[in-house]
């Protein structure tokens, strides 16, 4: 297992140390996510980086699989905002990013998907390649999370919606099945 | 374990209300006008409110980090609300809203929030005011009601920050507002813990032990020894309603809160709605107020304590009120004294110089003389003036004064036990009470010090030592 | 083992991996780890942690090793680096870009973001610290591993606060060495760890427990184990209202390694 340590932090050195390549690098606002360099792993164990999510609008957030308090409910919440849009809903993607890497491997996520009855398609749940980079990520999105003892995860709860060009336009840290209606009217002016 | 907690998840998941990050203005709201609160320096005080509906108030208030003077001579880092200790004082009215941003100045090192006792809600604020320097934060209450309220800073660890003079206090008149007086004052006691002892020369560090021993060095209104002494004492003329609200920051000392030479007419005890009358001394809990009425009828210095006497005069728990006016003979006469018929004479306590040899000159010291001014400007200039002129007829000059060019030695004694009686300077009679003062010998030297070079060209005359032994051989 | 021995070889491996010429000046040292009282309970209640051998920068990075990493690395120059990731305050005592005057070439490095420290710690094939491993070596003074129950030694790192902060830090290493041979872990400026963000004060201080379950998933939220601590829970309050792009006038960092296999030495 140490073996691996040098390679990832080369890997973490290269990811921050490289610049940003040119995905229309000039279209992204200076605040935008998808200026930090992460590299997802989804349920399929498909590699890409976080930028490629750019062009459409996001619903991103963090969770993790062993998590039967709040994640489930935030599923459950993003599950109903996409249904709330209507057909309209198709142009959203939901981005769910784990605060644990080593256990949410990708045939985990799949059995997550599975269980939880989501479309592939349009929601993806993702890991990054290191406790470091998933640091980075959770400090991108505003969301604090502490890993106890026992593996148990606490965490703060925020969906933020991107633009297209990763840009937060806004968010909701409410933990409720039943969606804000006033988060799920600003999705809906987005993707008109 | 993990079945319980979906259960409990389920449960919560339908049954929990939203903690919204977006919030909307909700119609009542819209239709409130907006006042920018106007904060001033305590003793001062907004004036009180005249208006008879609720208001929506925007209160900016900044978090301050500022070294300053504890006591002549002694300075500490002070974190302070506004700037100042105790922090600006907030004035609303029963129902308003109150929008307070709170901004912690980016030259600050730490960490700072609010909890202010008027907030019905839990932590009072501090949740959501929690910022680093260089941030601002907003947070939205409602004032339900009436009272006089500490706020504090409750950032870990709270004792510290509380220590370190980080409280302040919120008024909300109740809606038919309050009568009207003459005279309103904003006054909080603190107790303050430093490695060094009393009035210690040089900045002082927080002592941790003797905050969790519950062992001040300093028990101060208004975050100074001196803050409402001398030059800042307050002022009141005779027959005038005075009203002063008084808080107590703490963190520990509980105070017995007494005005030597007044009686309080009225005491909202604790700062609520009802009081009680014809009070000498209140008690005012750590995180407490109270408000206190009452009228001055003769002219003098009152004196603010804590009358756990100790306090007041080895702490500096001290402050004075100089109330003007005509005197009133009948209601307070001045004291004749005389000797009991038959009984010899005591003759007058005036111990004599211990030493009749000339003492070994004294060497000028950068150090002393910047705290014999200190001294200087804190005791004497009030009645002697700043430049030492005194008043003709009244205070003795103390500038080119042949008096004491003539005898420093015994111008250390007057300092120290007083003097009454008729004395010549410079040609001019003066028949005045010179009050002992409460100095130690180190002060009492520099002072001594201070004049003679500074205001009479001259040379140091005395050492702390000579003070000490001239203390040692007084009658009691 | 050959503590030195080891370090040097351990630095040559990861200066060839991570494969930038800066990593080779820094003095890191081996430190063992063991087990924690942290003022954090590991497990949100009461019980210590476990801390993993690990490799801690002997000191602070300073404005002249961190002008060499934006020299390098113009992408994270002020006026370059992304919104995202750094404040308008980013590095605002420099003159320039990558010029650190009149800031002292060896004083640490302030007003540095989260994202631009673990950058710079990266170039040096490690990251910042978890907040065990800052916690495990502040706790030693000169001569011992655990000073933490003496009240001089508290008192002592209580009088940095005496000072109000208003003038930029002063050199690194000016004192004496802990008992881990580590400079400058208390007394000279805040230090970031990577794990800011789970520290999870409770903003309200006086808070104990009763958290609802919901508000960080399961979080009993954490009751702080040790209250006469004031410099520590200071540290913590300040690192608990920080966000990553932030920084501070008087917030620094230093690194940490991994140690590499045959480095790790003995279990505790």
């Amino acid at each position: 297992m140490n073996y691996l340590a040098p390679l990832r932090r080369a890997a973490l050195a290269a990811a921050l140390l490289l610049p940003l390549y040119a995905w229309s690098a000039a279209a992204l606002p200076g605040n935008s996510v998808y200026r930090l360099d992460a590299t997802l792993t989804d349920a399929a164990g498909q590699h890409f980086a976080l930028h490629d999510m750019a062009g459409t609008p996001v619903l991103i957030t963090m969770f993790y699989g062993d998590c039967h308090a709040a994640c489930p409910v935030i599923i459950e919440t993003l599950k109903r905002t996409v249904a709330a849009l209507g057909p309209d809903g198709k142009r959203v993607r939901v981005l769910m990013i784990s605060l644990d890497p080593k256990h949410d491997t990708p045939a985990a996520l799949s059995s997550l998907l599975m269980m939880h009855q989501l479309d592939p398609a349009q929601f993806r749940l993702v890991a990054a390649g290191s406790d470091s980079q998933t640091r980075a990520l959770a400090a991108t999105l505003n969301i604090k999370y502490r890993v106890l003892e026992s593996g148990e995860i606490n965490h703060t709860t925020r969906i933020a919606l991107l633009d297209a060009t990763g840009a937060v336009l806004a968010d909701t840290t409410r933990l409720d099945a039943d969606p804000d209606p006033a988060f799920v009217k600003q999705v809906a002016a987005l993707i008109k | 374990m993990k079945t319980q907690l979906k259960l409990v998840a389920a449960g919560l998941a339908s049954a929990v209300l939203a903690m919204s990050h977006v919030t909307a203005a909700t119609p009542s709201e819209t239709a409130l006008p907006t006042i920018t609160q106007e904060l001033l320096a305590p003793p001062l005080l907004p004036a009180p409110i005249t208006r008879k509906t609720p208001a929506k108030v925007v209160v900016n208030l900044t978090v301050e980090e500022v070294e300053r003077e504890i006591a002549p001579g002694s300075r500490y880092t002070f974190w302070t609300f506004g700037g100042t200790v105790p922090g600006k004082m907030i004035r609303v009215r029963e129902g308003d809203t109150v929008e307070l941003h709170l901004l912690n100045l980016p030259d600050n090192k730490l960490p700072h929030n609010i909890d202010l006792h008027a907030v019905t809600g839990p932590g009072g604020g501090a949740a959501q005011t929690l910022i680093a320097p260089g941030n601002e934060a907003t947070f939205t209450f409602k004032a339900l009601n009436p009272g006089l309220y500490v706020y504090h800073c409750a950032t870990a660890p709270v004792g510290m920050h509380v220590a370190n003079g980080m409280y302040g206090m919120i008024l909300v008149e109740p809606k038919e507002g309050m009568t009207p007086v003459d005279r309103e004052y904003y006054v909080m006691q603190g107790d303050f813990y430093t490695n060094g002892a009393y009035r210690a020369p040089g900045l002082q560090g927080f002592d941790m032990q003797k905050a969790i021993d519950e062992k001040p060095t300093y028990v101060v209104f208004n975050g100074a020894d001196g803050a409402l002494t001398g030059a800042n004492a307050l002022t009141a003329k005779a027959n005038e309603k005075v009203r002063m609200y008084f808080g107590v920051g703490g963190p520990n000392i509980t105070s017995s809160f007494h005005v030597i030479g007044a009686i309080f007419d009225r005491v909202y005890t604790e700062g609520g709605n009802h009081y009680q009358e014809n009070v000498q001394t209140t008690m005012v809990p750590a995180g407490g107020s109270t408000i206190v009425e009452f009228t001055p009828r003769v002219p003098g210095n009152l004196t603010l304590v804590d009358h756990s006497l100790t306090r007041a005069f080895n702490k500096g728990a001290i402050g004075l009120m100089a109330v003007s006016g005509p005197d009133r003979p009948e209601i307070y006469s001045k004291g004749i004294k005389k000797p009991l018929a038959g009984a010899v004479a005591a003759a007058p306590a005036a111990a004599k110089p211990a030493a009749a040899a000339k003492p070994a000159p004294v060497v000028a010291d950068r150090a002393q003389q910047l705290r014999g001014k200190a001294v200087y400007d804190s005791n004497c200039s009030a009645c002697h003036q700043p430049d030492g002129k005194g008043v003709a007829g009244v205070f003795p000059p103390l500038a080119n004064s042949d008096f004491f060019q003539q005898r420093p030695y015994e111008m250390a004694h007057i300092v120290l036990n007083g003097r009454n009686g008729e004395i010549v300077v410079n040609g001019e009679h003066y028949n005045g009470v010179m009050p002992p003062q409460d100095l130690s010998d180190d002060d009492i030297a520099a002072v001594i010090n201070y004049v003679g070079v500074e205001l009479n060209k001259g040379t140091p005359a005395v050492t702390p030592a000579q003070v000490r032994d001239m203390r040692k051989s007084r009658q009691p | 083992m050959n503590g030195r021995a080891a370090i040097r070889s351990a630095l040559l491996t990861l200066a060839v991996l991570a494969g930038d010429g800066m990593a080779g000046d820094a003095d890191y040292r081996a430190i063992a780890g063991g087990t924690l009282r942290s003022v954090l309970p590991a497990d949100g209640v009461a019980s210590p942690a476990i801390v993993a051998p690990y490799l801690l920068r002997t000191r602070l990075v300073t404005n002249a090793e961190f002008s060499a990493f934006v020299q390098h690395t113009p992408e994270w120059r002020r006026g370059q680096v992304p919104a995202l990731l750094a404040a308008p305050s980013y590095l605002s005592g420099w003159s320039g870009a990558t010029d650190f005057k009149p800031l002292a070439a060896d004083a640490p490095v302030v007003h540095v973001g989260w994202f631009a420290a673990q950058a710079y710690c990266a170039s040096e094939g490690g990251r910042l610290p978890r907040w065990y491993e800052w916690e495990f070596a502040a706790a030693a003074d000169d001569h011992r591993a655990d000073a933490r129950d003496d009240p001089a030694w508290l008192a002592h790192i209580l009088g940095w606060y005496a000072d109000a902060g208003k003038q930029p830090p002063h050199s690194v290493a000016t004192g004496q060495a802990n008992y881990y041979g580590i400079h400058d872990l208390h007394g000279l400026v805040w230090e970031w760890v990577e794990d800011y963000s789970g520290l999870f004060v409770n903003a309200d201080s006086r808070a104990s427990g009763d958290q609802k379950l919901l508000d960080y998933c399961g979080g009993a939220a954490l009751s702080l184990a040790d209250r006469r601590n004031y410099a520590v829970l200071m540290r913590l309050a300040l690192l608990s209202a920080m966000d990553a792009r932030q920084d501070g006038a008087n917030l620094g960092f230093r690194c940490v390694r991994e140690p590499a296999p045959h480095e790790q030495g003995p279990r505790p």
